[in-house]
């Protein structure tokens, strides 16, 4: 039991983590490789707070996410300003060297080995240690974090930034500062990346480097093509499937455990492959629109 | 009336080619302005010099007497000036009514949280406002519909019905009625240009291949060639000028 469990908040942390990729790259447009960089900076950055300030959970969490956007903006403002093309190597390059910098700056993040002991999440004396209660606490928030996408979906904003995804000269000449609505969807998008961090620390009470790597990119990237990018439904289907999918190999007899994490990407692969020449608009997308 | 745009001694090249060179027009208000030449004399580079996408080499574009060489275009929308696209540029996975609505500009109530969360659906002024112009072009009865799914001649009308959404005053309008049929522009554009100017205070800079078009509608036309201004005035003079009917007109 504690094992589902366990899957079912893994999907919920990864359903935050896909629907705000999908505001950059589902609904703007903007393809950066980067998403598991500000999942990153935000669960370390919640973790040092919590662990050596001592501060509470959500005043930490609102600090790495207030961290990670302006982290954010190294990446949006002189990479949203140069063609397509340099921007994706700019935003890889960027998720390159904040995974570097977490296992080389071993003051900080204590490199390789990771931080451990990540105090759990506490409120009104209430302290949600066991599964069952923190499934229930990120399922508020996954569907709070949910509620707020799906809000700026059908916002003016969300209006202006699918515009940006057909044309963006011809958003620029109906009056709409193009640079500025990146950014923000840009900023919008890391800091609840962030959200993500700051949660897969104190459910696991361990974070290192590991999580929080180009493979989690990927993985993000590949949910969201699965699904359907530019929907929500897609992003949410994507990830509990691709999530709960690799779980199955387990249960494969006579299969090593040193083989699961190259089948696991072999899958990854293919679907990434199959969807992206049969059905790019992915599961839930229409052919159509 | 009053000139509410012009152009002083533009220069523009790219690499070797001269595309505009000493170009000086003027834009008066609350009139229909015709820009006519060949392909490649430069009409589209001067459309994209006027509404910012291009910064001339030289010379100065001022709007309502302030120079806006350099500026961001969508800060020159914000001034009062924009421009359609010959290629339409249109926003194919919106809906007719989201195209418009997406083009109005922002709202004094609307705060950038309102921007952000609040849904434009329920925002009943912006909505109003789409509706009102989908009517003006006639084609309120597809709103609902995405907009790579219509004719061309309906995205000609949803191009038109976007810009008057940005609110501007002056329009430029590329190759508004090219390949449209006769009877589309004669019962549909040709009469809601000329109401968008008689009655809704718009001033129209027009780019067109069709001579007959422009001087039918024009007031003031400017012929363009090599990147330079051949002749201008208005229709009725250009049209009684044998030299330039027999040299420039039939190179159109």
């Amino acid at each position: 039991m504690d094992y589902l469990l366990h899957i079912v908040i893994i999907i919920l942390i990864n359903i935050i983590l896909t629907v705000s990729f999908n505001i950059l790259l589902g609904y703007t447009g903007i393809f950066a490789l980067c998403h598991a960089a500000f999942y990153g900076i935000g669960a370390y950055t919640a973790t040092l707070l919590m662990k050596n300030l001592g501060l509470p959970f959500f005043p930490a969490l609102a600090c790495a996410v207030g961290v990670t956007v302006l982290c954010s903006l190294i990446v949006a403002l002189p990479g949203l300003r140069i063609h397509w093309d340099y921007m994706v190597i700019f935003a890889f390059s960027f998720q390159m060297v904040v995974y570097h910098l977490m296992i080389n700056w071993v003051e900080l993040t204590r490199g390789p080995q990771g931080i451990a002991g990540i105090p759990p999440v506490t409120i009104l004396g209430f302290t949600f240690d066991s599964k069952i209660s923190f499934l229930l606490f990120s399922l508020i928030v996954t569907l709070a974090v949910v509620y707020l996408v799906k809000r700026i979906e059908s916002s003016a904003f969300g209006l202006v930034l699918k515009g940006i995804k057909d044309d963006e000269i011809a958003v620029k000449s109906v009056g709409k500062p193009v640079t500025a609505y990146k950014i923000t969807s840009f900023a919008i998008a890391a800091g609840l990346a962030a959200v993500a961090g700051g949660f897969i620390a104190v459910y696991i009470s361990y974070i290192s480097p590991g999580y929080f790597d180009l493979h989690t990119s990927i993985f993000i990237l590949i949910c969201l093509i699965f699904g359907g990018m530019g929907s929500i439904r897609g992003a949410i289907v994507g990830t509990v499937v691709l999530t709960a999918l690799p779980e199955l190999l387990r249960f494969i007899p006579y299969l090593p455990s040193t083989m699961m994490g190259g089948i696991r990407d072999l899958i990854y692969a293919t679907i990434l492959i199959l969807f992206m020449l049969y059905r790019p608009q992915g599961i839930v997308g229409k052919a159509s629109r | 009336m009053s000139v509410i745009m012009e152009t002083q001694g533009v220069y523009k090249a790219f690499g070797g080619l001269m595309a505009l060179n000493q170009v000086d027009v003027k834009i008066e208000e609350g009139k229909i302005s015709g820009l006519i030449g060949p392909n490649g004399a430069g009409k589209t580079t001067l459309f994209n010099v006027l509404s910012g996408f291009i910064t001339p080499d030289r010379g100065r574009v001022l709007f309502k007497n302030r120079d806006i060489c350099g500026e961001d275009p969508y800060k020159i929308v914000h001034l009062g000036l924009a421009r359609s696209w010959q290629g339409l540029r249109l926003f194919e996975h919106l809906t007719v009514l989201e195209n418009v609505a997406m083009s109005l500009p922002r709202g004094k109530e609307e705060g950038a949280l309102k921007i952000i969360l609040g849904s434009w659906v329920k925002n009943r002024r912006k909505v109003q406002r789409a509706t009102e112009i989908l009517e003006l072009v006639q084609i309120k009865s597809r709103a609902q519909v995405p907009v790579k799914e219509l004719s061309y001649a309906e995205q000609k009308l949803v191009a038109i019905a976007r810009l008057l959404a940005t609110e501007a005053e002056v329009l430029l309008l590329d190759e508004p009625t090219s390949g449209l049929d006769e009877k589309t522009v004669n019962l549909v554009i040709a009469p809601l240009l000329k109401e968008l100017v008689a009655q809704r205070g718009k001033t129209i800079c027009l780019v067109e291949h069709s001579i007959k078009l422009v001087f039918n509608m024009c007031d003031w036309v400017f012929c363009l060639n090599e990147g330079q201004i051949a002749a201008s005035g208005r229709p009725q003079e250009l049209r009684q000028d044998e030299e330039l009917n027999r040299v420039f007109f039939q190179t159109i």
